[in-house]
């Protein structure tokens, strides 16, 4: 009989039983195997079973939302069709019917040793838009509109290294005092505003604000609203005439020319108001935002692309609701307010994944994105830049720390380059 | 037997000692007897605002007196509610649904419980390998080499009864007990 000595460390628990199948004469009649662990070690123990046809039960684990077998989320595919549920049939299931080509979803992480070091990838991003007009980003990550005011950043904590644009507070051309309150409230992992667009209004923009933002050190992104056509066209001059290049046109305004619709909700009115301002400032980056509200956001897109956008920037709120049970009105004081949060992130990202099918121009995404993790999940589906929001009120140190969750995911991915994320959902 | 909802009392959660220190073991008491079969798992709560899923764990173990009013399950931190789980005192309040699934069948006829653990897999064999030895039955344990001598989980040597065969210590691929 073979006697053992040693111990080689690099074995799997599948070498040791193949060993000792080897070993000895065991057979289905008087054995039985049992097993517990990752799908692609059982798929093995699976096999080693098989081959000498011996009993085999398996210990699985899958996610499953109730365990008492209401929600039928735990499936496990059978060969013959029809799935077990590992809470009713399980957790021990017969290894030779479980389908595991079905369960099969490879990890694409790769070792350590075929990881790019972190300070090589590059995250620079270029966005690329109407005529060959550029937007050079040294990082994806753009700090949202209505989200960050200079005075965050000078008297701190806000954090801004790291973070490749900042967006201006969404702009009108007359200052506004913005909405009665109450105009937040907190959600249960999220929250809903409806400030108002409370701003100064374009001129003392321009004078007392532009300059501030500006000297903060990263590219400045000037958001802005208009009530009509005219009015955004109005602002986009102003705004190329006193210096800025890059500009993000708030479609989820009211057409007060049309009854008040959102401009982001017709497929005509977007094409009006782009058009009109990439003929007026037609040297200017343009991101369009659009917003998730409109039935078919796809065409929407579309309309913007081509009528002149250089970027789309997906998206502005959904609307929500809020109940205060103390008083019993709604706890938005203009009684729907816009979703921010990682509630809401799983309905923004599926619209970004539709959106990025249909159009080749660059877009910029957000909703709730709170980690690198966040960051990465829109990159995949084809965004080439994101904006963080609201994740900046509780996390000041948002955007660098996003910024290096979001490298490290491209590193373990064995990428080199932030570009290579970019669509690399596998379907 | 009836899936129920206790609300359970921690009684403590013990570091196991591995080669890594993020494996715990987490004892509850419960106002009656779970009842829990070998292959049963339990859910527990989540503490983390925003996750509202249970979290599903295979029982590790639980007294066999009848009367026994405890179990307890193993887990490895790697994620909120796991890291919150890790922090657990003597005192403190978790819901557990359970006992959930289907007992493992142990086959009267099956002379030799060939067990296989991969990872934390091995958690989910324990509380099997305990009734194996409380059954009298022949059993060898099979986990990667890389967790001998540094993993501290209640299998102890369970090559049991008679002989099975002459074994090289080296075989066997767990050692001491106490988790």
């Amino acid at each position: 009989m073979e006697i053992v000595t040693e111990v080689e460390n690099h074995m799997f628990a599948t070498d040791l039983l193949n060993r000792e199948m080897a070993l000895s004469n065991y057979h289905g009649v008087n054995t039985e195997i049992i097993a517990c662990g990752p799908n692609a070690m059982l798929e093995k123990v699976a096999q080693i079973a098989d081959e000498r046809g011996i009993p085999c039960q398996v210990i699985m684990e899958i996610l499953m939302a109730c365990g008492v077998g209401s929600c039928k989320g735990c499936a496990i595919p059978k060969k013959s069709g029809g799935y077990f549920h590992l809470c009713q049939d399980g957790p021990a299931l017969p290894a030779d019917l479980v389908d595991w080509e079905k369960l099969k979803r490879p990890s694409v992480i790769v070792t350590e040793e075929r990881r790019v070091p972190v300070e090589k990838i590059n995250m620079g991003v270029v966005l690329v838009g109407q005529s060959g007009k550029q937007l050079i980003l040294p990082s994806p990550i753009i700090l949202e509109s209505g989200c960050l005011d200079e005075g965050a950043v000078i008297d701190g904590p806000v954090d801004l290294t790291y973070v490749g644009a900042i967006k201006s507070k969404g702009l009108t051309l007359e200052p506004r005092a913005g909405n009665p309150p109450p105009r937040v409230c907190e959600t249960p992992s999220g929250m809903l505003n409806s400030i108002g667009l409370e701003n100064v209004g374009l001129t003392k923009f321009i004078s007392e604000q532009l300059p501030l933002r500006k000297s903060l050190g990263v590219e400045v992104i000037v958001n802005f609203s208009g009530a009509t056509v005219h009015e955004f066209v109005e602002m986009a001059v102003k705004l190329a005439e006193a210096g800025v290049r890059v500009m993000e046109l708030n479609l989820s305004c009211p057409n007060t020319e049309k009854g008040g619709q959102m401009f982001a909700v017709s497929y005509g009115d977007t094409e009006e108001v782009v058009a009109a301002v990439h003929r007026a400032v037609s040297e200017a980056f343009l991101l369009v935002k659009l917003s998730p509200m409109a039935p078919n956001v796809v065409d929407i897109a579309q309309a913007a692309a081509y009528s002149g956008a250089d970027a789309l920037s997906l998206f502005n709120t959904y609307l929500g609701m809020k109940i205060d049970l103390v008083t019993r009105r709604p706890a938005i004081g203009n009684i729907y307010g816009g979703m921010s949060g990682p509630e809401v992130r799983p309905i923004a990202l599926r619209m970004v994944h539709l959106v990025c099918q249909k159009v080749s121009i660059s877009v910029v995404a957000s909703t709730g994105i709170t980690c690198g993790e966040d960051a990465a999940e829109y990159l995949i589906v084809g965004a080439q830049a994101v904006a963080v929001g609201a994740g900046i009120f509780s996390n000041p140190n948002a955007g660098p720390e996003i910024f290096h969750g979001l490298r490290k995911i491209v590193s373990d991915y064995g990428m080199s380059d932030i570009k290579e994320l970019v669509g690399s959902l596998i379907l | 037997m009836k899936r129920r909802y206790f609300e359970a009392t921690v009684v403590d959660c013990q570091q196991c000692r591995q080669r890594t220190n993020d494996i715990f073991r987490l004892s509850l008491l419960i106002n009656q007897s779970l009842e829990a079969k070998p292959g049963q798992f339990v859910t527990l709560e989540s503490f983390c605002g925003g996750k509202i899923w249970r979290r599903p764990f295979s029982v590790y173990d639980q007294l066999q007196d009848k009367d026994s009013r405890d179990f307890s399950v193993c887990f490895k931190v790697v994620g909120e509610n796991t890291r919150h789980y890790a922090s657990l005192k003597l005192g403190d309040k978790i819901s557990v649904l359970g006992p959930l699934g289907n007992p493992i069948h142990i086959n009267e006829n099956v002379e030799n419980h060939i067990l296989v653990a991969g990872g934390i897999g091995r958690a989910g064999l324990a509380y099997l390998t305990e009734e194996l030895k409380r059954l009298d039955r022949r059993a060898i344990f099979f986990m990667a080499p890389k967790m001998i001598g540094k993993c501290s989980m209640r299998i102890g040597s369970i090559i049991v009864a008679s002989a099975w065969r002459l074994l090289p210590k080296s075989k066997i691929t767990c050692s001491q007990p106490t988790c």
